[in-house]
């Protein structure tokens, strides 16, 4: 607990205690914030008070004074121009990205086997299939916008005004999801063999004796992981205040508004299809044309619209419910 | 004006203030919303007292869902998600026989869609209470139970649709002719692959743990030993479960090699592949149990403090 006659803010004050008793909560200079942070030892996410009994709250000497809080801990960068790193300025943290993802630049992360084309041909009657690439990883679930703490004010005579804000935290956007490792090439098909035969009419002719084998087919992509689902938007704050009679509530304005939903990460990149194996070089005439193989299908991608497709449904976070502001008018305020 | 405990009393103001609060033997308290007053739930509370008397054993608690006494905010989770998620649709399987030389696919299945989310539990309210003297009797004790609402259970996923399918392949043909023996013209045509399955359906997240309340009781210096007798419980609510994922939907049959007729070559290999299953949410997630369960809230704590004058 602060007890203290004069409480001066200038520039961010930080606010661990959870009561302020003063006579004065006076604000001076350029945009002064009250900003409530953390209890020591909480942990992030617990319920936040501030109670705070001043006879005057004074903001004559100052312009754009705020109380506001910042209960994350973190100091990102502020959404939107306004000059502030408090939390309902700025937004939870993203997810994690998705594990595996795999390299799709130069080389890319490709699955086994992976066949070099007319290398090593494979078995009669059908060559070996290019592997099928895994899967990328699903992104990480957003962090849960901060919820805007009470902030309880007593007092007897407000100057000028403050503005409130503990509007609720932005959600956390899902962590992108993983790429989708490449399929592999199919293996070169056998090749064929001829022999010879004799017409009734005693005249040698070519025949068959093998026909060309098969070549692999290419391994399917593998498919995009889909991006984590948005983290829930916190909820607006709620301000009690408890005046006595005179009082110009007015320089209190307040801004409770529930923070919105993270949005779902960005999928990842399905990995690409593996090439069809080739037919063997010099096919003889007898044996006609082999048949060819297939390539290796793109993995799926992932979206939450209508032509969908593989690798599950990421959702956006929800938002945060609105805070509300309550007055109270008592005949004097308590002290220490 | 004074207000009387008995029994369990309904209170929806976010202030009570009275110069005697009177808590008789076994009587509770309960925060809980009033549909008359078309507000929400009383998630904080400021009572302002010159006295409180203390008769017996009572409790302050909340109830801000309904469920019946005495089974309160703090000792009931939220209700499970019911119901199960729609499945994803089956790949097409494409009929008859196929062309040549590739017959067609059978396309993918579509992914189970995701259960619904698990309700969050309620955070407990932050009670501020504002006494002048506290009168107790001997074997009265007051118990403020502002422990965080456990989550509710997540909803169960839909199954991942069965891949398509593959097409059976084109028959070989042949030709005959007086002067020489019937002949191959075109050779049996290979069947489609099968499609992926869809993948299993992600499971409704856990709903999280309500926070623990905040209780603070400021008091003068006589009634301050009183209040610190008092029981507060600030604990934080569990997370809920996650519901079930869905299955994964199996791949599709590869097509059969088309029909041989002699003197055509035999055709093996020319079968379709069979396709892939779906993933299910163990390969999606191998710890799914754990990163799809609620998040536990965060504990609350309760102070008390002497004062020199108390609030009118």
């Amino acid at each position: 607990m602060i007890n203290t006659p004069l409480v001066t803010v200038a520039g961010n004050y930080d606010v661990t205690d959870d009561i302020i008793f003063c006579n004065i909560l006076q604000f001076v200079g350029i945009q002064p914030q009250l900003v409530i942070r953390p209890v020591p030892g909480s942990k992030v996410g617990a319920r936040r008070l501030l109670k705070i009994v001043a006879n005057i709250i004074d903001t004559t000497g100052s312009t754009g004074a705020t109380i506001t809080y910042n209960l994350d801990n973190n100091f990102e960068v502020p959404a939107g121009n306004l000059p502030s790193f408090a939390d309902p300025t700025t937004q939870a943290k993203a997810g994690a990205d998705g594990n595996p993802n795999a390299w799709q630049g130069p080389l890319p992360d490709t699955a086994n086997p992976n066949f070099v084309p007319l290398i090593d041909p494979g078995p009669f009657p059908r060559a070996e299939d290019g592997g099928d690439g895994y899967d990328g990883g699903l992104g990480g679930l957003g962090a849960h916008g901060m919820d805007g703490p009470t902030l309880e004010i007593w007092t007897t005579n407000v100057i000028g005004s403050v503005q409130i804000d503990l509007r609720g935290q932005q959600g956390g956007n899902g962590g992108k999801g993983g790429n989708g490792q490449f399929g592999g090439a199919g293996q070169t098909g056998s090749g064929a063999s001829q022999g010879t035969d004799t017409s009734w009419t005693g005249v040698p002719y070519f025949v068959c004796v093998q026909q060309p084998g098969i070549p692999g087919d290419g391994g399917r992509g593998g498919n995009a992981g889909c991006g984590g689902d948005g983290g829930d938007g916190g909820n607006g704050g709620f301000v009690k205040i408890f005046y006595t009679s005179g009082v110009n509530l007015a320089g209190l304005p307040t801004q409770l508004q529930g923070g919105k939903g993270g949005n779902p990460g960005n999928p990842g990149n399905p990995g690409t299809g593996g090439k069809a194996g080739p037919l063997a070089l010099n096919i003889p005439l007898s044996c006609g044309t082999g048949q060819n193989a297939q390539d290796g299908p793109n993995g799926d991608p992932c979206g939450g619209g209508s032509d969908q497709k593989g690798g599950g449904i990421s959702q956006p976070g929800g938002s945060g419910v609105d805070g509300t502001v309550t007055t109270y008018l008592v005949k004097n305020i308590p002290s220490v | 004006m004074s207000f009387v405990v008995s029994g369990v009393r309904v209170y929806s103001d976010v202030v009570l203030q009275a110069t005697t609060i009177t808590f008789n033997s076994g009587s509770t308290l309960l925060l809980a919303p009033s549909p008359e007053k078309g507000g929400g739930p009383p998630t904080t509370l400021t009572i302002i007292a010159d006295e409180i008397d203390i008769n017996g054993p009572a409790t302050i608690t909340y109830n801000f869902d309904g469920a019946p006494a005495p089974a309160y905010d703090p000792g009931t989770p939220k209700p499970p998600q019911m119901g199960t998620a729609p499945s994803g649709a089956n790949g097409f399987s494409p009929p008859g026989t196929g062309s040549f030389p590739q017959a067609q696919n059978g396309t993918d299945g579509k992914p189970g869609m995701p259960g619904a989310k698990g309700t969050p539990g309620v955070d407990a309210p932050e009670i501020q209470i504002f006494v002048g003297l506290v009168k107790q009797a001997a074997s009265a004790n007051l118990t403020i139970n502002v422990k965080g609402q456990d989550g509710g259970r997540g909803g169960d996923a839909g199954s991942g649709g069965n891949g398509g399918n593959g097409q059976v392949g084109s028959p070989s043909t042949t030709s005959s002719s007086w002067y020489d023996n019937s002949k191959c013209t075109q050779v049996a045509g290979k069947g489609g692959n099968g499609g992926r399955g869809g993948n299993a359906g992600f499971p409704g997240r856990g709903g999280p743990g309500g926070n623990g309340g905040i209780v603070n009781v400021f008091t003068l210096a006589a009634s301050l030993p009183v209040v610190k007798t008092w029981t507060y419980v600030v604990d934080p609510g569990k997370g809920g479960h996650p519901g079930k994922p869905g299955s994964a939907g199996s791949g599709g049959k590869g097509g059969a090699a088309g029909t041989v007729n002699d003197p055509c070559p035999p055709a093996s290999g020319y079968g379709g592949t069979d396709g892939p299953d779906g993933q299910a949410m163990s390969a999606v997630d191998p710890t799914w149990p754990t990163d799809y369960s609620g998040k536990d809230g965060q504990p609350g704590y309760s102070a008390q403090y002497q004062i020199k004058k108390v609030p009118t």
